[in-house]
């Protein structure tokens, strides 16, 4: 849906990195280099950037807006 | 008893601890883990929420925000006077008030507004929710004191781990100095360099013994000094890890005076 | 915290610690086991939620109870060590 805060595993914070890394990728920047200048160092918080669909985009076409 | 800081950046710290027993080491990063208090949301009064979002997961996104947390101005709710009913000295209320203008509304944390400037989100751009145009997110959090053993949102620390001090040795009448050791390590710390074979960095060793069983003549020892430990304590950045250590140790003299006070009635 | 005597002889002892966990029994038995008159220092939890630990001390030649104390001071002696260690290094 959103981003996860923390990473599942380790459970360092990991969600304010995420319009950073979306700018930087759409900058064309690889993404092993985004997430060493993050200096995430463990696998786990990585894959929490890498993996991440953010469906809650989709979702809010659909949802009804407050009159 | 000796303490020597290898690595120290905002949140993040690495450093030797040498002179003590792995039980005491392990106690200490128990205490970190599980006993040091930390301020976290713990109860969400929704009043009105019309995002595609369920109150519930709102609510769980906003136990997970790591708030900065001031040790000497709030105790824990079990350990107020007022007997955890909620007062002024154990819970701290933050809002949340967004009505969404843009078609795509991101909520971050900065939204969150709190009673006390002391106490608040630590990072002021985690996206909390994202809503459309027109859709209002409004409520109430109150944050309160908690310990690690009860959720890991209260948890001080994302990680906090020690290993045993790495030594490596190498035994030079046997060597033939064939450079596989060098080739299979994976931390890079073995050189062979005009005829001498020797370790360099032996902190970042992990103690993989690949070099031990590959070596042909047994020229290479990996062992540990057993009394000394590579510590790693990573903040979430509500307390500082100075603050974390001490507040440990603190609790540590806390449980052996209370106990001592115990077994003088005996 | 909460200590009360299960089983009290001359050199042997059971107290029953309500409200604490590896955390303090494990460093509490470590710090006995290297005292000198110490023949056997462990704990036991009956059940992991229902119980409480359980620590039995056996000595031999010294007050079990002596030994706790000077257990204790141990512990409270390391404790002090770091944390002065911790506010001179560091920043």
């Amino acid at each position: 849906m959103m981003i996860p805060i923390r990473c599942y595993t380790c459970g360092k914070v990991i969600a304010h990195y995420y319009d950073d890394f979306l700018d930087g990728m759409k900058a064309g920047k690889e993404a092993s280099e985004l997430l060493d200048s993050f200096d995430l160092k463990r696998y786990c918080c990585r894959r929490m950037l890498i993996t991440h669909v953010e469906l809650i985009d989709d979702i809010l076409t659909f949802s009804s807006p407050v009159r | 008893m000796e303490l020597e800081i290898i690595e120290q950046h905002e949140n993040y710290v690495k450093f030797v601890l040498s002179g003590i027993t792995p039980t005491f080491a392990n106690t200490l990063r128990r205490l970190i883990m599980s006993e040091v208090p930390t301020m976290a949301i713990d109860e969400v009064i929704i009043i009105e929420n019309t995002t595609p979002l369920y109150d519930e997961i709102v609510a769980h996104r906003l136990g997970l925000l790591p708030l900065k947390t001031d040790l000497a101005s709030y105790v824990l709710p079990t350990e107020c006077e007022c007997g955890g009913q909620g007062c002024t000295s154990c819970e701290v209320s933050l809002t949340l008030e967004v009505l969404g203008e843009k078609d795509i509304e991101i909520v971050y944390s900065n939204s969150l507004l709190s009673q006390d400037p002391k106490i608040g989100p630590v990072f002021l751009n985690i996206p909390i929710l994202k809503m459309a145009k027109n859709q209002k997110i409004f409520l109430e959090a109150i944050a309160r004191l908690g310990r690690g053993m009860e959720h890991a949102k209260w948890q001080p620390t994302s990680t906090v781990s020690y290993k045993y001090y790495p030594v490596v040795k190498f035994n030079e009448k046997n060597c033939t100095y064939c450079g596989e050791c060098v080739e299979v390590c994976p931390r890079d710390i073995i050189k062979i360099e005009n005829g001498k074979i020797y370790a360099e960095n032996v902190i970042n060793c992990s103690l993989c013994n690949q070099c031990v069983d590959i070596c042909e003549t047994d020229a290479v020892f990996v062992s540990t000094t057993g009394t000394d430990f590579i510590f790693t304590v990573e903040s979430t950045g509500a307390l500082s890890t100075k603050d974390i250590l001490l507040k440990a140790l603190k609790i540590l003299n806390e449980k052996a005076n209370e106990f001592k006070v115990n077994v003088e009635e005996f | 915290m909460q200590a009360k005597i299960v089983r009290k002889e001359e050199s042997l002892l059971e107290v029953e610690i309500a409200g604490e966990n590896h955390t303090f029994l494990n460093l509490l038995r470590e710090s006995l086991k290297d005292q000198e008159g110490v023949l056997f220092a462990a704990y036991r939890f009956p059940h992991p939620l229902l119980e409480n630990p359980i620590f039995y001390l056996r000595t031999e030649g010294i007050n079990p109870i002596d030994a706790l104390k000077i257990a204790v001071d141990t512990i409270n002696k390391h404790c002090e060590d770091l944390t002065d260690l911790v506010t001179s290094s560091f920043t």
